[in-house]
C-alpha cells in the first residue's frame, strides 16, 4: 500500500434519501467511509442499516425515486458526484465494479455468459473490437469472434476464478451454471477490467456454506492477483472476520463503530456491535446463550431521536435521545465508536 | 445484563445499565409504531372510484339504472300500457285526461310513443327490470357455475382438470346465440330461467379459465402448503384459503360481462327467443319497433341508447377496477 | 425404535447435551424415499425421457420424545423435502413414516387429520407461510376449528389471544393482517398458529433462515422456551451449522438425498466421523478464525440429484476417497486423478470447443495438443504430482476422448484410478453411543483408516 496514494474511495457526510407518501425515508443518513488501495473493508449491518442503499450510491445507480441529498463521493480523489453521468459510466464497470447478491438476477439471461464478460472488456478497455449498435447485433446473432482479444480474456478471467473447463463454459448461459459458479462468473466479470474497487454486495448469502468458503478464499487471492480493493458489505459477522481487513458497522443509516477487524471483535464497544456479537450463535462457543437485541430496526422516516440504537439500548440514557453522538477513540489502534458512553473517561456520560 | 458466557474473551453486551432499558423511550420521543395499511377489496374499489373520474361515471350511471329498475312504478312518468297518441315524437305533447280525475292536463312524452301509443320511457323504465335482472342472474349464474369448475379443475389437475376445461372448451365454441337457441329448445319453454341458463353457459368459460390459472399459481403458495399441514379437507381450502386471494380478477370479469349478458338477453328477445313477461325487456322493445324505422325510428332506437348506456357505464367501471387491481389486459377478457 | 420404561413426554424434556437416548421414539423414518417425476406427460414416459429426480433418496431417522433433531445438509441434499414428507405433505416413494409406531405414510388426507393434531409444521418464508387475506386471528384459529378444539368461536378466539402473548406478540394483534408485521413477528404467527393444536411434534424447516441475526436469536430463544415448557420435539431443518448446535441435541447431516452421519451435537462437531461432516465444519466461517482447526475446502460443486453418483454419492468431491489397491501416489494425487476419472465418466468433456480456443490462439492444433490441453484444464493439480503409470493413463484417456472414444477412456481410467467408494454403496455403520455413519472408511468391514495422511 503506497502511503501518499489518495484513497481508492472517500465516502464523506453521505445523505441519500427517498421520498415517500409518509415521509422522507433517510436510507443513508450521515456516513463517512474511506478505503485505501488494496484492502478489503467490510460493511456489516442487517436489514434496514442502508448498507444495500450506500453501495448503489457509491456506484451511482440509486433507483428512482431516491436520490443524494449531500455529502460527497470521491473516487481516486475525484469527486463522483461532480461528474457527468458520461464519465460516470465509463468509471462504472472499468474503474469500480460491483458484484450483486443473487447472480441468476443479475446476469443477463440471454446472453452467454462469455459474451457477457466480454462485452465489459470491450467497453472499457482497448480491444479494438467496435462497440457500435451494428457489430453488436451481428455479435450476438452470429456469436463472438472467437479469436478476437475480448473472447479470450473472457476465457481467461474464467479461469483465474477456476470455472473447470473454461472454453465450454464461456459459450453456456447463465441457467446452465450452478450458484456457485454464477457468481463465480460475476466476480470474473467484474475483475475483468482490473478496477481499483469491487463493491460486493453480499456475494455469499445466497450460496451454500462449502461454496462461499471457496469463493471468500478465492477472493483473497484475486485481490492480491489484481491489486483491487474490496468492499465487502454483508450481514454476517464471521464472513467479515474471516476476509476483511478493517470493519465498519452500520445501524439505520449510520455508521456506528469502526475499526481493524480483530480489533473489533476483540473488543466491540458500541452497543449495537456487542449486542451483535452476543446474539449471533457460534460454533465454538455452544454454551453461550443468545441474547438478542429486543425490538426492531426502526422506520427511518423523520427519526426523532438523536442516537438511532437508542431505543433499543440497555444503556441508553436521556442525552442519548438528544445529543447526537460523536466517534469517539477506544480500544487500540484506529478503532472509533459513536457512542455517548464510550470513550475517554471525560468524555463519557 | 452478564451474558452468563464461559470464554473470557466473549463480549459483554450492556456493560452499564442505562436509565432506559431495551425498548423503553422517553415519553417526548415515542413514536407511534407505524403499520402499513391493509385495504380490504371494498376499500381498493372505493379508492380507485375516487381516482379514476370515467370509472366513477360509469358507477354512478350503474346505479342510476339500477335504482331505476327497483323502483319503476315510482319513477315511470306513466302506467306500462296507458295509451296516448300513436307514435308521436320525442318532445311531443298529448292533452287529455289520462288519469280518470275529470280535468285535462297536457303530458310530456319526452321519448315519444309507439305504434300502441304507449309512452316510450315509461315502456324503457320497466323494461329495464327484466333486462337488468336478467343479465345480473345470467352473470351471477356463470360466476357460480364457472369459478366451481375452474377451482376444481384447478386445484385437482389431471384427468378432472382435463374433463371440466375440454367439457368447458366444447360448450364456449358454439357461438352465443346458437348455443341460447340450442338449450332453450332442449329445456322447453321460455321462462326466463331458461334464458339466464341459456346465454350464462356461454360465458362459463371466461371464468372457469381465470379462476383456474389464478389456482394454478396460488395452489404452489406456501400458504397452501401450511393449510394442508394443519389439516384442513380440500373444499376448505379450496373456497375459504384459494378463493378470497384470486377474487379480483373475477370481479372485473363479472362486471365486464354485464353488458354482453345484457345484449346477450336482447337479441334472443329480439329473435323472439327470449323471455316473455307481461311488461317487454328492451329487446322486445327494439324488435317491435322494426316494422316502424322509417316512420317511428325512435321506438327502436330509444330502448337501443338505454342499452348502450348501460353497456358503456359497466365497461368504464370493469376497465376502471381492472386498472385498479392492476391485471393485465390477457388476464380478464 | 426401542421404548425404555421412562418415556419423556409431557413437561419433563431434556436439556442440550443430556443424554436422550433413553427417550421414546415419536417420530420414526425408514428406508424413505421420495422421487419426483421430471418426464413431462405420457409419450415422454414412454419415450423413456426425463428421469426423476432423487430428492430423498433412503432416510433413516428416530425423533425422540423431548428432543430437538437437527437435519443439516446445504441446498439440494433434500432435507426440505425430508421434512414435508415426514408429515405427508409429500407422498412417500418408498419406505414408511411412523409415528408412535402407527404407520402414517400412506394415509390419505381424511385419514391422517386426526394425526395432523400432533404434527406441525414452521416454515421458513414467514410471510408466505400466511395467507395474505386472512387476519392473524383468522390464522390461528383456523387448526381449532379444523380439530374441533374450543366450545365456540369466542373461546378459540380467547385461546388465540393468549396464544399471541406467549409467543411476544401483543393480544390487540389479532386483527392484523400479516403484511402489516416485520418478518420476526411473522414467524412468530406461524409458530402460534403449529401451536394452537398442541401438537407433539413441530419440523420446522429453515425457521430463521430468512430473518436478520438479531431477530434470529429472539425466535430460537422462543423456541427453545416453548420446547421446555411443553415438552415437544422438535426437527429442526437448517443449513446453518452454528445455529444447529445452539439448539439441538442430535444432528443428521444430509448429503443429495441421504443422511450421511447422525450424532448427539457436542459429539458431532468435536468430533465428525464422515468426511463430508468435516469439510462442512471446516468451511463455516468463525468470528474467530484462529479457533479453526484444519479447513478442508471442498472442490466442485453438487451434483445433480436426477443423476446421483453411484456408489456413494460423495465420492466425486470426497478429500478422503479410498484409493484402490496399487496406488502408490499420495492421497491428494489420487483425489486429483480420480476428479479427471470423474469428469470423463461424466462426459462433461467438449472437444471441439477446446480445438477452438486454441486455433484462436494460433497455436498448433494437432490432436496432441488438444489432449494435453484437456488435460490441463480439467485435472485439478499437476500431471507432474502423479505417479508415472496414472500420469500416462492420463494422457493416454485424454486422447481417447479427443478420438471421440469416451467410453474406452472411461473404462481405462477406471483401471487406472479405482475406488470401491465409486461402486460401493457405503452401509450406515454404528460408530460409537448412538451415533451412526455412512463411509467406507468408518465401516470395519473395508480395510481403511479413518484418518487420512494429506
Amino acid at each position: 500500500m503506497a502511503a501518499n496514494q489518495p484513497p481508492v474511495l472517500e465516502v464523506e457526510n453521505l445523505h441519500t434519501q427517498f421520498p415517500t407518501d409518509r415521509g422522507t425515508v433517510k436510507a443513508v443518513d450521515g456516513v463517512d467511509l474511506s478505503i485505501e488501495p488494496g484492502e478489503i473493508v467490510g460493511l456489516v449491518g442487517e436489514s434496514g442499516s442502508g448498507k444495500s442503499v450506500l453501495a448503489e450510491s457509491v456506484l451511482g445507480i440509486v433507483e428512482d425515486p431516491g436520490e443524494i441529498a449531500g455529502g460527497d463521493i470521491r473516487f481516486g480523489g475525484e469527486s463522483l458526484l461532480a461528474m457527468s453521468e458520461r464519465e460516470r459510466q465509463s468509471i462504472r464497470g472499468g474503474r469500480v465494479s460491483m458484484v450483486f447478491q443473487d447472480p441468476m438476477n443479475s446476469l443477463n439471461p440471454t446472453l452467454t455468459v462469455g459474451e457477457q464478460i466480454a462485452e465489459t472488456v470491450r467497453l472499457h478497455q482497448d480491444t479494438g473490437e467496435s462497440v457500435s449498435l451494428s457489430a453488436e447485433m451481428k455479435r450476438k446473432i452470429v456469436g463472438a469472434a472467437k479469436n478476437g482479444e475480448a473472447w479470450r480474456r473472457a476465457i481467461e478471467m474464467l479461469e483465474t476464478v477456476e470455472i473447470p473447463e473454461p472454453e465450454a463454459r464461456a459459450a453456456d448461459y447463465p441457467h446452465q451454471f450452478s450458484g456457485g459458479m454464477r457468481q463465480r462468473a460475476m466476480i470474473a466479470m467484474a475483475l475483468a477490467c482490473e478496477p481499483d474497487l469491487v463493491v460486493a454486495d453480499e456475494p455469499t448469502t445466497a450460496l451454500d456454506v462449502t461454496i462461499q468458503a471457496q469463493i471468500l478464499e478465492e477472493l483473497e487471492d484475486l485481490k492480491d492477483e489484481f491489486d483491487t480493493a474490496i468492499l465487502l458489505i454483508t450481514h454476517d459477522l464471521a464472513v467479515v472476520a474471516e476476509t476483511c481487513d478493517r470493519v465498519n458497522v452500520m445501524y439505520a443509516g449510520e455508521i456506528v463503530e469502526r475499526a481493524q477487524t480483530e480489533e473489533l471483535f476483540a473488543n466491540p464497544e458500541h452497543p449495537y456491535t456487542q449486542g451483535l456479537i452476543a446474539s449471533t450463535p457460534q460454533l465454538d462457543n455452544p454454551d453461550a446463550s443468545l441474547e438478542p437485541i429486543e425490538g426492531n430496526v426502526p422506520d427511518l422516516i423523520d427519526v426523532p431521536y438523536a442516537c438511532h440504537f437508542a431505543p433499543r439500548c440497555p444503556e441508553a440514557e436521556r442525552e442519548c435521545f438528544e445529543v447526537h453522538p460523536d466517534f469517539r477513540p477506544v480500544g487500540d489502534g484506529d478503532h472509533e465508536a459513536a457512542c455517548l458512553r464510550r470513550g475517554p473517561e471525560e468524555d463519557q456520560l | 445484563m452478564s451474558t452468563g458466557n464461559e470464554a473470557d474473551d466473549a463480549p459483554d453486551f450492556a456493560r452499564n445499565e442505562g436509565e432506559f432499558g431495551s425498548g423503553e423511550v422517553p415519553s417526548e420521543y415515542e413514536t407511534d409504531e407505524s403499520v402499513e395499511e391493509y385495504k380490504t377489496t371494498a376499500q381498493r374499489v372505493a379508492g380507485v372510484l375516487k381516482r379514476d373520474k370515467l370509472a366513477l361515471a360509469g358507477a354512478i350511471v350503474v346505479v342510476a339504472f339500477v335504482l331505476t329498475a327497483v323502483f319503476a312504478p315510482y319513477i315511470a312518468p306513466h302506467g306500462p300500457e296507458e295509451q296516448f297518441g300513436f307514435m308521436q315524437e320525442p318532445m311531443s305533447q298529448s292533452t287529455g285526461d289520462f288519469d280518470g280525475d275529470g280535468s285535462v292536463e297536457t303530458v310530456t312524452h319526452y321519448l315519444g310513443t309507439d305504434d300502441f301509443g304507449y309512452d316510450v320511457l315509461t315502456r324503457i323504465v320497466y323494461g329495464s327490470q327484466i333486462s337488468l335482472l336478467v343479465a345480473f342472474a345470467t352473470v351471477a349464474f356463470a360466476f357460480t357455475v364457472g369459478t366451481t369448475l375452474g377451482v376444481l379443475a384447478g386445484f385437482y389437475g389431471g384427468w378432472i382438470d382435463t374433463l371440466v376445461m375440454r367439457g368447458v372448451d366444447f360448450v364456449w365454441a358454439f357461438p352465443t346465440i346458437i348455443l341460447g337457441v340450442g338449450v332453450i329448445a332442449v329445456m322447453g319453454g321460455l321462462g326466463w330461467v331458461n334464458v339466464v341458463v341459456a346465454i350464462g353457459i356461454a360465458f362459463v368459460d371466461d371464468f372457469a379459465r381465470i379462476i383456474r390459472g389464478e389456482v394454478l399459481s396460488i395452489r404452489e403458495e406456501e400458504y397452501i402448503t401450511a393449510a394442508r399441514a394443519v389439516g384442513m379437507g380440500d373444499g376448505r381450502i379450496m373456497f375459504r384459503e384459494m378463493l378470497p386471494n384470486a377474487v379480483s380478477p373475477l370481479i372485473v370479469q363479472a362486471t365486464l360481462m354485464v353488458p354482453f349478458a345484457i345484449l346477450g338477453e336482447a337479441s334472443l328477445s329480439f329473435l323472439g327467443l327470449g323471455v316473455k313477461p307481461t311488461t317487454p325487456t328492451w329487446g322486445l322493445l327494439i324488435s317491435g319497433g322494426r316494422g316502424f324505422i322509417s316512420q317511428a325510428w325512435w321506438i327502436s332506437v330509444m330502448p337501443g341508447l338505454a342499452i348502450m348506456a348501460v353497456v358503456l357505464a359497466f365497461n368504464t367501471l370493469g376497465d376502471g377496477l381492472r386498472d385498479a387491481f392492476d391485471l393485465s389486459e390477457g388476464e380478464v377478457n | 425404535m426401542s421404548s425404555e420404561q421412562t418415556t419423556t413426554t409431557g413437561a419433563e424434556s431434556a436439556t442440550p447435551g443430556e443424554d436422550v437416548a433413553a427417550g421414546e421414539v415419536v417420530l420414526e423414518a425408514e428406508g424413505v424415499k421420495k422421487h419426483f417425476d421430471q418426464s413431462d406427460g405420457f409419450l415422454d414416459k414412454l419415450l423413456g425421457g426425463g428421469g426423476s429426480v432423487k430428492a430423498v433418496d433412503g432416510v433413516d431417522l428416530q425423533v425422540r420424545a423431548g428432543e430437538t433433531l437437527a437435519v443439516v445438509g446445504e441446498s439440494g441434499c433434500g432435507k426440505s423435502t425430508l421434512g414435508q414428507t415426514l408429515l405427508n405433505l409429500h407422498e412417500a416413494t418408498a419406505g414408511t413414516v411412523r409415528f408412535r409406531g402407527d404407520e402414517i405414510s400412506g394415509l390419505s388426507g381424511k385419514q391422517m387429520r386426526p394425526y395432523r393434531e400432533e404434527l406441525q409444521m414452521v416454515f421458513q418464508d414467514p410471510l408466505a407461510s400466511l395467507n395474505p387475506r386472512q387476519t392473524v386471528g383468522d390464522i390461528v384459529t383456523a387448526p381449532m376449528e379444523v380439530h374441533g378444539i374450543g366450545d365456540s368461536d369466542e373461546d378459540r378466539l380467547a385461546r388465540a389471544e393468549s396464544l399471541l402473548e406467549r409467543v411476544g406478540l401483543e393480544q390487540s394483534h389479532i386483527d392484523r393482517y400479516p403484511g402489516q408485521f416485520s418478518g420476526g413477528q411473522q414467524q412468530r404467527v406461524g409458530i402460534a398458529r403449529a401451536l394452537a393444536v398442541e401438537p407433539d411434534v413441530i419440523v420446522a424447516d429453515e425457521p430463521v433462515s430468512a430473518l436478520d441475526v438479531s431477530v434470529q436469536a429472539q425466535i430460537l430463544n422462543l423456541m427453545e422456551d416453548l420446547q421446555d415448557e411443553l415438552g415437544l420435539s422438535l426437527v429442526f431443518i437448517a443449513h446453518d451449522l452454528s445455529v444447529v448446535r445452539q439448539v439441538s441435541d442430535r444432528v443428521a447431516v444430509m448429503y443429495l438425498g441421504e443422511v450421511v452421519e447422525t450424532a448427539p451435537t457436542d459429539e458431532l462437531f468435536e468430533d465428525p466421523k464422515h468426511p463430508y461432516t468435516k469439510s462442512l465444519l471446516s468451511a463455516v466461517p468463525r468470528i474467530d478464525p484462529s479457533a479453526r482447526t484444519d479447513r478442508v475446502v471442498l472442490r466442485g460443486s453438487v451434483p445433480s440429484p436426477i443423476d446421483p453418483p453411484s456408489g456413494c454419492h460423495f465420492h466425486t468431491r470426497c478429500p478422503a476417497v479410498i484409493p484402490g489397491e496399487g496406488w502408490d501416489g499420495d492421497q491428494a494425487a489420487f483425489r486429483s486423478a480420480f476428479t479427471f476419472r470423474n469428469r470423463v465418466e461424466n462426459g462433461s468433456l467438449e472437444v471441439e470447443v477446446v480445438r477452438d480456443r486454441l486455433e484462436g490462439d494460433g497455436g498448433s492444433v494437432s490432436d496432441d495438443d488438444v489432449a494435453a490441453r484437456i488435460v490441463e484444464t480439467t485435472l485439478p493439480g499437476d500431471l507432474a504430482d502423479l505417479p508415472a503409470d496414472a500420469a500416462e493413463s492420463i494422457r493416454e484417456a485424454a486422447r481417447l476422448v479427443v478420438d471421440g472414444e469416451s467410453e474406452a477412456a472411461a473404462a481405462l481410467l477406471r483401471d487406472a484410478c479405482p475406488s470401491p467408494c465409486a461402486g460401493d454403496h457405503p452401509e450406515t455403520v454404528a460408530v460409537g453411543d448412538g451415533r451412526e455413519a455412512a463411509c467406507h472408511r468408518v465401516d470395519p468391514s473395508y480395510d481403511a483408516p479413518l484418518e487420512v495422511d494429506d
